[in-house]
Order: structure tokens, then C-alpha cells, then sequence
């Protein structure tokens, strides 16, 4: 996709950034412009410095990299130079210099490899890689078989801390059963807390944040609905201590699943290079992109994609990211509508979803109305249950609805046909009021089990995107 | 296995808590988990829950799906939506200045109404300017409103004098101004219809509105006024009365008008009568030409000149050497329709004197093409004025101007200059784009074409709002 002003302004992270970048239009400030065929421009942005930051924008996937050490991401720089070539400012047409290859190469995004090196160039190059290579030691197996050890060690080690965690947990349950559930939500802030610092320290932090977020998500319900809502969470934690202690009898997707879920890692090279991890290569449309700040100061950034084919495999799948929110705004990558062509690989689990791009082929396009998948209300409901039976501790979880109407009163929404209804969670701007008795709807939500939280619609008046 | 009265009891159990009352899981789940299991109360409890979350919602679909914001405009073009969003919500978005108000003014034209789904983002901008959006804005902005809550007025989509009584204040202003222009007794009569029953901000707007076509026979109906119990509605009274010849407020205002004018001689061979305002000690320099356009602008010019025993003519030559004088001199003849009086005025010696009537709250530009014509002289300014002023005369005359008037702004050396001086970043972004407003649909390419020197940050808005008042004018 070639890039759009409204483009620029939805990746720039505030208004002050992109009023900064504006300030950079001037030619002027770039004494060095230059682009390739691949899609790629770079360029040097004289600031304040006595040497200019070097800044390299890939137009396939927004990728960027700019050597300013501003916070915000994009910076001013690289949101200028994606602003001139919006314009489509006249770029001359360059060999990619040293330092943009040296970025592609180090970058891990999609569709991005290492280029292959010219061998010609290899051959008469000489480069501090090619001596560090020559002179880096031969492994000894010795050293080596001893880290294997240690990891093994510290490997056990963990699996004790957590199988103890995990008895606390069960213990710290039974005293609030004890207790009621009905006292808990006064005190849920301070006991959630405490429970989630032990099983910080018994190494079991994806739990931890489980349990950290639980009073948030409880206060941010009716209350009709707090009392099922404490008994699914509290028992759902039962259920997963009691699983990781009998793992060995779980399928295998589902003890990874579990695994993952209760703090074990899975890095993006141990996840491309893991031969049971299913690959789909298909068209996928954007459907959400959505940022949420967690306890542990990390800014989660969700892409939810649906599948453009209807062929056998997974329908839904969404792509996290997680930043620290101390590096300041970030802004969108993807937004809802887009479309790309990429192999996804989805980390292993019974209802298979979180994934990430092993590949992109070509450009992020934008594309016509989506039509959802041909289910009803209650045919996207049997498929939710059907996941929810796979995998037990299920989160949010992609519905899409075909030829359905949202009804109801302003505060009391439903997503609806003639069989069975949605309760729709409320938006604070009131921006699911327009779609009341609008009928023909495809829509897009994630279904927590109570609650619909609409992101995508397709409607006779055009398409619906929250606020 | 689990009914529903397991599930209740289990549930009264667990919420009251097991100490007081022990879950029966025996009860509940026969022999799935074992009576002597220390973890039964866990089990039971995560069984419970999975239950519960294959639960499906028990609520039916709604009987009727009705629009909450129906409306008979046609939505604005596809095209226009993101040029609405981008200039007028979120990051670069103002509903306060020039570009709102035309937007919205061109919409009220062309009858169109906001795609609902902009309606929340672009919220503020509805809020401001619903009366113009149409019957979805007003209820958008309405959505919050009680029972309790004043001003729940319904939007009128055409008004006429059967339904004129349920119309949102501004409409029905509108209407009664509209009617006095053609039959201005038949519309006073329907104000005084209403009028007790009407709260005091109506009353108000209902009272305004009569200010179009003043005469004579109105003034038993504003006497009247002035016992009203709102301060307001009784203030905008006395005002139409000073405004109506042959009152006892005119009759005052107009003496103690004269009774500032100083008159002397001047001229050396042959003399000739000369006119001076004498201003208050209490009102300062700067606030001189304020005081005396809103103290004396809406004296009937006849009256005035009758009131100095002199023609009009020979009272616009006695004020040449007063500039303040012929400023209101100029307002006089703005306010009688005396439009070749104002244009000679504003030739010879007040040329900004369309600053004080934009200016005037109390000030109505009747006719707003034949008023550009004779009151804005682009050819005279030595330099633009300030992008406040430019907005004030845009929301006066709610218009763009007349195209011999804005071809003689695109071509006057003032606004050359402004062109010219964006190097030393003068300008700023809002005074083009509410030139941008003020140009009518024929000049806008020209207008383009001077634009296009500029860097991006100054010309973006002004582009944008002339390629959405475009796609709006040509729906």
C-alpha cells in the first residue's frame, strides 16, 4: 500500500509529533533523500547535532529507524519523511547505502530476512564481522555441556517454584472461599495483589498478571454479573494449578498452551523454528488494533486478523506485541480494514489464535466490505464453546456474526438474530448507538463469555469502527 | 447432576462462604469428587465455573430495532467523511472557528446530515452546531437530556406556522425572523401567541428575531415587554425600542446622542458645519469607538440628521474630520440599507468600519452579499486583518462572500503580502483556512493555486475544507 496522509496520522504516536514533523517538510532539512525499488526510503534529517540522524522507512510494513534519540515512536523524523512520501515528493532512486542494509538485516520484521549477500561483495568486502568470525574460539564442549546442565538446573528449579506457587495458590482460594466471595470485592484489590507478588516470586508471572488484572475487569462489571464472573475466575484458577500439576497427562497443544499461560516463554526464533507450530499462509484482514496498559507497565498492542479464504485451519488471530510504557507513545501499526497477504505461525495451543507474521508477501492493501464467516448468533456461540471446551481457561475470544441487527435500549445493547442475542459491553462515547436497528450487520467482537465487546461491523451504511 | 438448585445452593455457599456455610459437594456432584477430598470445595468451585461460562445469555433479541437517531437527510458523500473527521474532530480538529461554521452552514444548505457513525467522533462538533445538522444531531446531542433537563426541543426538519411551537429555539427564531421580512404583524402575533408560556432564554431568541422589519406597530407588544420577568427579555426590549422612531427610548437615545455631538465650523474660505463626538471621561481612548457604535449605532440615520437640523449628506460631509463619527455613521447607514451611503463612507474614510458591525452582537446584516459589496474594500487595506476578525465577518454573514468582493481579495495587495511574508512565519494556519471559508465555490481553484507556495502546515486545513465544502455544495 502506498502511503496516505491519513495513514501518517494514524501511526504518529500524538499531534505533537506529527506537528513536529511538519515543521520538517522543508527540503532543507533533508540533505540526503533517496529511496528504492523494494519500497524502502531513507534519508538524513539535519537537528541539533553536529551529525545528521539517519532515518530509514520501509513503505511494505511501516517499519522505521531513525538514530535521534527522541522517546516517541515514530519520531518527528521518520513521520516526515513517510509525510513527503505521502506527498509523493519526487525520490530519487539509490542504491541502499551500508546502514539501511545494516538495519535490514538486523530487523525482525515481517518479510524482512537477512538479505542475502552478495557474493561478489562478500568476496572483496572487508568487514569487523568477517574478522570477529574469523577469530571468534572454537566451542568447548566442556563449557558447553555445563550451561546445559545449568539450564537444566535452573530449569527444575522453577518448575519446583511454581508447583509450589501453585499450592499456595490453591490454599490462597480456599481462604477466600471460606471468607465468601461476597466479602471479596472489598478487599480484592489487596488480596489479587498479594496473590500475584507470590507467584511473581514463585516464577510464575503470566499468572500473576492473570490474577493483577482480575480486580480491574471485576470493577468494570455490572453488577449482576460479579458474582458468576468471581466464581468462573477463581475456579478457572483452580483449574489451571490443578492442570500444570497433572501436565504430563494433557495433550501436547494444551500443556504448551498452559505452559505459555502460566509464565513460560516461547521466543519468536524458538516459535519459527518449532516444527509442530501450525503455519497459514492466506490473505488476512485487520479487524481490531487495540492498546491496553497492563499492571506490569507494559503496553500491550493486540492486531486481530480474520482470514480472507475459507479454508480449513484457524479463522481468527491476533498478533501481541508488548512495549514498556516507559518508551513513551506508540502509534498504530496495522489499522482495522487493512489487508496482507503473510504466513502466520500460531503458537501452539487446543484453540489455536495468538501468532505472529513469519512472512509478508507484498504490500498491506485496503480492500473492499468484509463478509464475515456464514454463522448466526448461535452458531458462533457453538463455535465459542467449542474452543472454551478445547482450552479451559479461555480469555476473549473472536465472534464474527453474519446478517445480524443490534437492538435494545441505550445502555442495554444486544447484537442480535431471529434465534439467540449477544449482550453488547457499553462504549463510554456512545459510539454503538448509531448502529441500533441498523439490520444486515457482519460484525466482529471479542466474546469474554458475558459480554460482547464490538470492534468491526460491515453494515448497509458502511463500515462501523468504534471511536 | 448440577440443577439448578445445586447451582444455587453452591453458589449461596461459596458467596456467604464455606466457613459459615459448607458447600454441599457431595449433594451437588454424587461421586465425581470425593467426600474426603481436602480440595473438594476447589473442585467444586472450578465445576461451578466452567458451568457457568458454557451458560448462554438469557437475554432475547429485542422486539424492535428502531433507529435512535432518525433523520430524512440525505448523509454527506462518502468522500467527505474523512475531510469532516480530520478537520473538525480529534488531533487537528476545531469546531469553534470559521471552518466549523461553514461546514455546517453548507450542510444546513444542502440539507445533509453526518454519517451516524461520525456522530461520536465528532461530537463536539455536533454539539455546537446541532441546529444546523439536522434532526440525528440534535438527538445525538440530546441523548443525555431527562425529562427534567430544559431545552429538550425537538428539530424541525421544515418549519412552518403549524409546527413552528415544537422547534429548537434557533429554528423558530429563524422562522419568525423569516416570516417578519414578508408579513411582519402575522409573525409578531405568533410570538405573542407564545410567548408567556415560553421560557426566559426563548423568550429571548423569540424577541431578537423581531428586530427584523421594526416598525411602529410593534411597540405596544415590546412596551409590554418591559414588565417582563426575565432581565434579559426585558434588556432586548428596551433595545428594539430605541431602535423604533417616534419611542420614548429612540427619543432618548437620540437626544442624548445629540448632546455628544459637538458642532462647530470649519473651513477657511468658505464655512461649513463640522461634527464631534464628546465622549464620557469614563470611557478610555481604545474603548471610544465601542462605546459610540453601540450607544448610537442603531439610531435611524434620518432621525439623526433631522435631529441636527441638517441633511444626510450634509451631516456625512460635517463628520469628515471625525473618524469615530463616520464609523457610526457608516453602521447608521448598514442598519437603514443605505448601501451606496455606506460604500461611499467606507471609500473615503472608514474603511474598517465592517470591524465595529461584525463586531456588534445587536448589529444585523440583512442582506449580506449587498453589505460585503459596500462595506468590504480588500483594494483599500494596507495590511489583512487578524484571522479573529476574518472569522467574526464569516459568522456574520454566514456566507461566503460576494465573488466580485473575494476576487478583489484574492487580488489585493494585502493579501499578497500575507502570501509573500510566510518566510518570517507571520501567518498562521487559521487565516487561510478561514479565507478558505470566506471565498465562494468559482474562486476556490484560484485560490488553491496562491495556496499551493506554502508549506503544508499553513495551506493543509485551508485545502481541506475547500475539497469538502466542494463535495458538500456538489451533493
Amino acid at each position: 500500500m502506498s502511503l496516505t496522509l491519513a495513514k501518517v496520522e494514524e501511526i504518529a504516536p500524538d499531534q505533537g509529533s506529527l506537528s513536529a514533523a511538519r515543521k520538517l517538510l522543508n527540503p532543507r532539512s533533508w540533505p540526503v533523500v533517496a529511496g528504492s525499488d523494494a519500497g524502502l526510503v531513507w534519508g538524513e534529517c539535519q537537528g541539533s547535532g553536529s551529525q545528521p540522524y539517519r532515518v530509514v522507512i520501509s513503505e511494505t510494513d511501516l517499519g522505521y529507524k531513525c538514530t535521534c534519540p527522541s522517546r516517541k515512536f515514530p519520531c518527528k523524523h521518520a513521520l516526515a519523511l513517510m509525510w513527503m512520501r505521502a506527498e509523493g515528493r519526487a525520490i530519487d532512486t539509490q542504491p541502499q547505502p551500508d546502514w539501511v542494509n545494516d538495519w535490514l538485516a538486523r530487523r525482525r520484521g515481517p518479510g524482512t530476512g537477512r538479505p542475502a549477500p552478495d557474493k561478489a561483495d562478500a568476496r572483496s568486502k572487508v568487514s569487523i564481522d568477517a574478522a570477529l568470525e574469523q577469530e571468534s574460539p572454537a566451542p568447548d564442549p566442556k563449557a558447553q555441556a555445563r550451561a546445559a546442565a545449568q539450564r537444566e538446573r535452573n530449569r527444575a528449579e522453577r518448575e519446583a517454584a511454581i508447583l509450589a506457587g501453585m499450592e499456595e495458590l490453591d490454599l490462597w482460594i480456599l481462604d477466600q472461599l471460606e471468607r465468601g466471595l461476597a466479602s471479596f470485592q472489598s478487599v480484592a484489590r489487596e488480596q489479587c495483589g498479594l496473590a500475584a507478588r507470590r507467584l511473581v516470586d514463585a516464577k510464575a508471572s503470566g499468572l500473576a498478571s492473570r490474577i493483577e488484572q482480575l480486580p480491574a475487569t471485576l470493577f468494570g462489571l455490572p453488577e449482576a454479573l460479579r458474582t458468576d464472573f468471581l466464581i468462573e475466575k477463581l475456579g478457572e484458577l483452580h483449574l489451571i494449578a490443578e492442570a500444570y500439576r497433572r501436565q504430563a497427562e494433557l495433550p501436547e497443544a494444551l500443556k504448551a498452551d498452559l505452559r505459555l499461560m502460566v509464565g513460560w516463554t516461547m521466543t519468536r526464533e524458538e516459535l519459527l523454528s518449532e516444527p509442530q507450530a501450525p503455519r497459514v499462509r492466506d490473505r488476512w484482514m485487520v479487524l481490531a488494533a487495540t492498546q491496553e496498559i497492563q499492571p506490569d507497565k507494559l503496553r500491550r498492542i493486540e492486531t486481530w486478523l480474520t482470514r480472507l479464504s475459507d479454508a480449513d485451519g484457524p479463522r481468527f488471530a491476533v498478533l501481541m506485541d508488548f512495549v514498556p510504557v516507559s518508551v513513551g507513545a506508540i502509534g498504530k501499526t496495522y489499522s482495522a480494514g487493512e489487508t496482507l497477504e503473510a504466513e502466520l505461525v500460531f503458537y501452539p495451543s487446543s484453540a489455536q489464535l495468538r501468532a505472529i507474521i513469519a512472512q509478508q508477501f507484498g504490500s498491506v492493501t485496503r480492500e473492499g466490505r468484509w463478509q464475515a464467516p456464514p454463522d448466526d448468533v448461535a452458531g458462533a456461540l457453538d463455535r465459542y464453546e467449542a474452543s472454551l471446551g478445547a482450552r479451559p481457561w479461555l480469555g476473549e475470544w473472536p465472534i464474527a456474526v453474519r446478517n445480524a441487527v443490534v437492538g435494545g435500549s441505550s445502555d442495554d445493547l444486544v447484537l442480535s438474530d431471529s434465534k439467540a442475542a449477544l449482550p453488547i459491553k457499553s462504549k463510554e462515547d456512545d459510539a454503538l448507538l448509531p448502529l441500533v436497528g441498523v439490520s444486515g450487520i457482519d460484525a466482529f467482537g471479542l466474546w469474554d463469555g458475558r459480554r460482547l465487546d464490538l470492534k468491526f461491523a460491515e453494515t448497509p451504511l458502511g463500515r462501523w469502527l468504534p471511536g | 447432576m448440577l440443577d439448578a438448585a445445586a447451582i444455587e445452593t453452591l453458589t449461596r455457599s461459596v458467596m456467604l462462604g464455606t466457613g459459615r456455610q459448607a458447600a454441599p459437594v457431595q449433594k451437588a456432584f454424587g461421586g465425581l469428587i470425593a467426600s474426603d477430598d481436602p480440595k473438594a470445595a476447589l473442585k467444586a468451585l472450578a465445576l461451578l465455573g466452567q458451568h457457568s461460562r458454557f451458560r448462554r445469555p438469557a437475554r432475547a433479541a429485542p422486539d424492535s430495532a428502531e433507529p435512535l437517531f432518525p433523520d430524512e437527510r440525505a448523509i454527506v458523500p462518502e468522500a467527505a467523511r474523512p475531510l469532516l473527521r480530520s478537520l473538525l474532530s480529534g488531533r487537528s480538529g476545531d469546531v469553534t472557528d470559521a471552518v466549523a461554521l461553514a461546514v455546517a452552514d453548507a450542510m444546513e444548505r444542502r440539507r445533509l446530515r453526518l454519517h451516524p457513525f461520525d456522530l461520536a467522533r465528532l461530537e463536539d462538533f455536533v454539539k455546537a452546531h446541532a441546529d444546523q445538522l439536522g434532526a440525528s444531531a440534535v438527538a445525538w446531542s440530546q441523548r443525555h437530556a431527562t425529562t427534567t433537563t430544559p431545552d429538550t426541543y425537538s428539530f424541525v426538519e421544515t418549519i412552518d406556522e403549524t409546527n413552528w411551537t415544537r422547534g429548537r429555539p434557533a429554528q423558530r427564531a429563524a422562522f419568525i425572523r423569516g416570516l417578519r421580512a414578508t408579513d411582519a404583524t402575522r409573525a409578531r402575533a405568533l410570538v405573542e401567541g407564545v410567548f408567556a408560556s415560553e421560557q426566559a432564554p426563548v423568550r429571548l431568541v423569540l424577541v431578537k428575531a423581531l428586530s427584523e422589519n421594526l416598525s411602529p406597530a410593534d411597540q405596544p407588544f415590546l412596551d409590554g415587554l418591559l414588565k417582563d420577568r426575565a432581565p434579559t427579555v426585558r434588556e432586548a426590549a428596551e433595545g428594539l425600542l430605541a431602535r423604533l422612531p417616534g419611542s420614548p427610548q429612540a427619543a432618548k437615545q437620540l437626544q442624548e446622542c445629540l448632546s455628544r455631538i459637538k458642532r462647530t465650523s470649519a473651513g477657511v474660505l468658505r464655512r461649513r458645519a463640522a461634527l464631534q463626538l464628546d465622549y464620557p471621561a469614563t470611557i478610555k481612548e481604545w474603548q471610544r469607538e465601542d462605546w459610540a457604535v453601540s450607544t448610537f449605532g442603531t439610531i435611524a440615520l434620518d432621525d439623526f440628521a433631522k435631529g441636527l437640523e441638517l441633511s444626510i449628506d450634509e451631516v456625512v460631509a460635517a463628520a469628515a474630520d471625525d473618524q469615530i463619527l463616520s464609523t457610526v455613521l457608516a453602521v447608521q447607514a448598514s442598519q437603514a440599507r443605505r448601501y451606496d451611503l455606506l460604500a461611499r463612507l467606507v471609500r473615503e474614510r472608514a474603511t474598517h468600519a465592517w470591524i465595529a458591525m461584525v463586531g456588534a452582537d445587536d448589529l444585523d446584516i440583512v442582506d449580506p452579499p449587498a453589505w460585503s459589496a459596500a462595506a468590504i474594500h480588500f483594494d483599500l487595506w494596507t495590511e489583512m486583518a487578524g484571522p479573529t476578525l476574518m472569522m467574526r465577518l464569516y459568522a456574520k454573514l454566514r456566507s461566503p462572500l460576494p465573488a466580485p468582493t473575494a476576487e478583489r481579495l484574492l487580488a489585493s495587495k494585502a493579501w499578497r503580502d500575507l502570501l509573500g511574508r510566510t518566510e518570517q512565519n507571520v501567518p498562521t494556519p487559521i487565516m487561510f483556512s478561514t479565507i478558505a471559508t470566506l471565498v465562494p465555490q468559482a474562486l476556490r481553484d484560484p485560490l488553491r493555486k496562491q495556496l499551493a507556495s506554502l508549506s503544508a502546515d499553513l495551506n493543509a486545513r485551508a485545502l481541506a475544507v475547500m475539497s469538502l465544502l466542494d463535495i458538500i455544495e456538489a451533493a
